[in-house]
């Protein structure tokens, strides 16, 4: 099948796959990942790893937006409202999920350094799905505030608790090989760079795309200049081997907080980008590898429940230390179990890091990802169905935030 | 909610303090992005990398390409043997010994011309040879591989026959001991398919570090780490080391059983020879007990120093003790082999019985035989025909025998029985 015929194919699978799953109250997302999973490579073939590919250019377009809707919550009187409370919340919440996961996995025996890095990945929440959910539910409230909120400094958080911990395992094994100026350097220097540098490039695409759309008056030249932005920012991202995520978040941040224009802008997006979700969403699923599952043992399902387990407890723990309505303390955790994208992307950065711990660390993550992009949007429906804060029909086609 | 207004101030001062980290990491990056080992060619890991949109920076095949160019100057091919060799110092290339003799001459290509290089170092007890050529090549850069950490990526870069650059990518999984022959070798682990490679192939790591050759060991590849090779190679050879490489042949004092069994008080036994050497060539076996050097008697090995020292003789007379008599052996003094002159270029051997079995618990089990060997003599009288063999077996009448067996090029004896 070539590339026009397989895009064609995933937005009729993600339209018709979306309507089945509304029939049975399953979030759409999930619909669209076993749409992606059923004609991938792994299941039925009709999408090829060389499909896949060549569609990443949209895939990309549609995972910066997505961080570009999330980086609004950086709105400073939102985050002095309730951004104190957030990242305590993110805070509690992480480190109970990183915690379980680092003893379960020491008390099954695994290395310390295998166990270390899993723990860091765990804390990963996927903003994806978790938004997608939010915005098919057309939540609104206090948990879906805090669930954006915590989505959106919790990758933060996994990314930091990552590069301190490959830090400390790099400055382990590098200790007497090398210098002590070159172990602290090839330790310290991601962990700075990957941080100021990604707020950095974030900040200067969000100037630039804040100036210029004071100049626009149409909507569509609006979507062109977005989308240009965004691309150009995670491509230069990559060549600078910054973090994409954080580099995109930025920009969110920097649009909603220096230009007017910004609310107007996140509506028309929420009203246009569809179709790039869709493609997002099937091509991740096309990309999972369904026999993962079966490799996961022992240490692969102890990951999931510790995870899982740890983001319950954290999210409840969290929210009751911090005042929530109890209503989000009983709910928030059901919408933190996705886990998708970073925690990929770390395992790819573990892979070229620390080849010899990869080979566990990629088993155990990538089948824990296919569980959690199944149950994770069942998952966040459920919370926000059950704390009332779903109202599926009305204004179903606006931003959460507009 | 009133917008919160930022002063145009702030704005400038963190849009230039952010221009100024960009800069200032990226040209760190720039820096140290030699030493950077990129993502992996696996299937597995460019699914992954589809899966999270976030394809590595670098493209893996131009990446691995471009640091097989940056040694390429430092790898040639030798046309004579079809091995690959490596720069080793100015003019020096190293390349991996092949079963047999090492010719004394081959050649490369360099740029249009063809090149001829001198063998310096060959000897059957060292896996490796060395050539001298003019050659203003580029030098490979020998690294110690415990600068580098497990699971680094390596490249094994290589010739083919038509001289055309090859290389394969793979990681390093720590070095253990080895051998190769009777050599103690410390040997580069590694994922890397060798047997795909020529002998004499380089590996280097990504910063172009030369830290292993491969070397052909009876058949099978191994990856010697290069630093050790380096040592071995500008070692001061031992005499034992020079009759090997000149003569191709091992030495050592014979014990008292073996005295006992050839009925001698003293000499120097020939424990091996490697064939189509000047030793082979003269017709010296395993088991042979070398009693005088032209007309000095010889009672230990250093009474042998006369075969290395720089004469003027062309031939040296060796007077030994073989199947209860004496004889003499005129063996010719320089180094060189000259093995096919004679033959149209054709090297083979017609002497010896292959073996195509070893009953186990057997005395040919217990004397390390192998199907595929080549049995040369049994007591000293070469085996024709295993009716010779038998006869021999039944002359013994349950007294040791000594037999001279022979694997990849090299003979060996043993005196095996009911005393030993």
């Amino acid at each position: 099948m070539n590339e026009v015929s397989s895009l064609g194919l995933i937005l009729l699978l993600a339209l018709l796959s979306g309507h089945l799953m509304r029939k049975v109250h399953i979030p759409e997302v999930t619909g669209y990942i076993l749409a992606g999973m059923a004609v991938g490579p792994s299941v039925l073939g009709w999408l090829s790893h060389d499909n896949i590919q060549a569609l990443e250019a949209l895939s990309e377009v549609a995972l910066g937006l997505i961080l570009f809707s999330i980086g609004s919550v950086f709105e400073v009187n939102l985050v002095r409202r309730i951004g104190r409370r957030i990242v305590r919340l993110t805070m509690i919440e992480s480190t109970l999920a990183a915690v379980m996961v680092l003893v379960s996995m020491l008390l099954l025996g695994l290395e310390w350094q295998h166990a270390l890095l899993l723990a860091s990945v765990s804390i990963a929440t996927a903003p994806a799905s978790t938004l997608m959910v939010m915005r098919e539910c057309n939540a609104r409230g206090p948990l879906s505030d805090a669930l954006l909120g915590i989505i959106a400094v919790n990758n933060i958080v996994c990314l930091i608790v990552y590069l301190i911990c490959a830090a400390f395992v790099n400055l382990v094994a590098g200790w007497g090989q090398l210098g002590l100026g070159q172990t602290v350097f090839e330790a310290g220097f991601p962990l700075v760079w990957q941080i100021s540098g990604s707020v950095a490039l974030g900040f200067l695409t969000g100037l630039m795309l804040a100036a210029w759309a004071r100049q626009m008056t149409e909507t569509g030249e609006m979507l062109i200049l977005l989308a240009g932005s965004i691309l150009l920012c995670v491509g230069v991202a990559r060549i600078l081997e910054l973090s994409a995520l954080i580099a995109s978040l930025a920009v969110g941040a920097t649009m909603v907080n220096l230009s007017r224009r910004s609310r107007r802008l996140f509506r028309t997006l929420a009203g246009t980008d569809p179709p790039f979700y869709a493609i997002f969403f099937v091509l991740a699923g096309a990309d999972l590898d369904v026999a993962r599952v079966a490799s996961m043992g022992v240490v692969g399902i102890a990951y999931v429940l510790a995870r899982g387990g740890g983001k319950l407890l954290g999210a409840w723990l969290g929210s009751r230390r911090v005042g929530m309505q109890r209503h989000v303390q009983n709910f928030l955790g059901f919408g933190l179990l996705t886990q998708a994208g970073l925690a990929v992307g770390l395992v790819i950065t573990i892979g070229r890091q620390f080849p010899e711990y990869h080979p566990t660390i990629s088993t155990v993550v990538l089948s824990a990802v296919v569980v959690y992009e199944m149950v994770g949007p069942i998952g966040t429906k459920f919370a926000i169905v059950q704390s009332g804060e779903a109202r599926v029909g009305r204004e179903a086609t606006q931003s959460i935030w507009a | 909610m009133p917008r919160r207004r930022f002063k145009q101030v702030h704005i400038a001062a963190f849009a230039l303090a952010s221009f100024l980290i960009l800069v200032a990491g990226g040209l760190t990056i720039r820096l140290n992005r030699q030493i950077e080992t990129p993502a992996s060619v696996s299937p597995d890991r460019l699914q992954l990398e589809s899966l999270t949109q976030r394809r590595s920076v670098e493209n893996i095949a131009d990446y691995f390409a471009q640091v097989a160019s940056q040694v390429e100057g430092s790898v040639v091919l030798l046309s004579g043997t079809g091995h690959s060799g490596i720069v080793w110092q100015g003019g020096e290339v190293i390349t991996s010994a092949g079963l047999g003799p090492f010719p004394s001459m081959d050649r490369t290509a360099l740029g249009n011309r063809e090149v001829e290089l001198t063998t310096t170092l060959a000897s059957p007890r060292l896996p490796f040879v060395l050539l001298e050529a003019p050659l203003d090549a580029a030098v490979s850069d020998r690294r110690p591989v415990r600068l580098y950490r497990n699971g680094a990526w390596l490249l094994g870069v290589w010739r083919s026959r038509a001289g055309g650059l090859r290389y394969t990518a793979g990681n390093l999984f720590g070095v253990t001991d080895g051998s190769c022959g009777d050599n103690r070798l410390p040997v580069v682990q590694t994922n890397l398919d060798l047997r795909s490679m020529q002998p004499g192939s380089g590996i280097f790591s990504l910063d172009g570090g030369l830290l292993a050759i491969v070397l052909d060991c009876s058949g099978n590849p191994i990856a010697a780490e290069a630093r050790a090779l380096e040592v071995r190679a500008y070692a001061e050879p031992t005499l034992l080391d020079q009759l090997a490489g000149r003569y191709g042949m091992a030495v050592g004092s014979a014990s008292e059983a073996e005295l006992r069994h050839f009925g001698r008080a003293a000499g120097v036994l020939v424990q091996g020879t490697w064939w189509g050497y000047r030793a082979h060539e003269a017709g010296l076996m395993p088991g042979d007990l070398i009693l005088a050097l032209e007309d000095t008697s010889v009672e230990s090995v250093d009474d042998l120093r006369g075969l290395v020292l720089p004469v003027s003789r062309e031939v040296h007379e060796l007077r030994i003790w073989r199947a209860t008599r004496e004889r003499t052996v005129r063996m010719l003094a320089r180094a060189a082999t000259e093995a096919g002159s004679t033959t149209g270029g054709f090297v083979g051997r017609d002497d010896g019985l292959p073996i195509e079995s070893v009953i186990p618990g057997s005395l040919a089990e217990h004397v390390g035989a192998r199907p595929g060997d080549r049995l040369l003599a049994v007591n000293q009288v070469p085996a024709g025909s295993f009716s010779d063999v038998e006869a021999a077996f039944a002359a013994a009448g349950g007294q040791p025998v000594h037999v001279v067996l022979e694997r990849h090029g090299r003979s060996w004896g043993a005196l095996v029985g009911p005393d030993e």
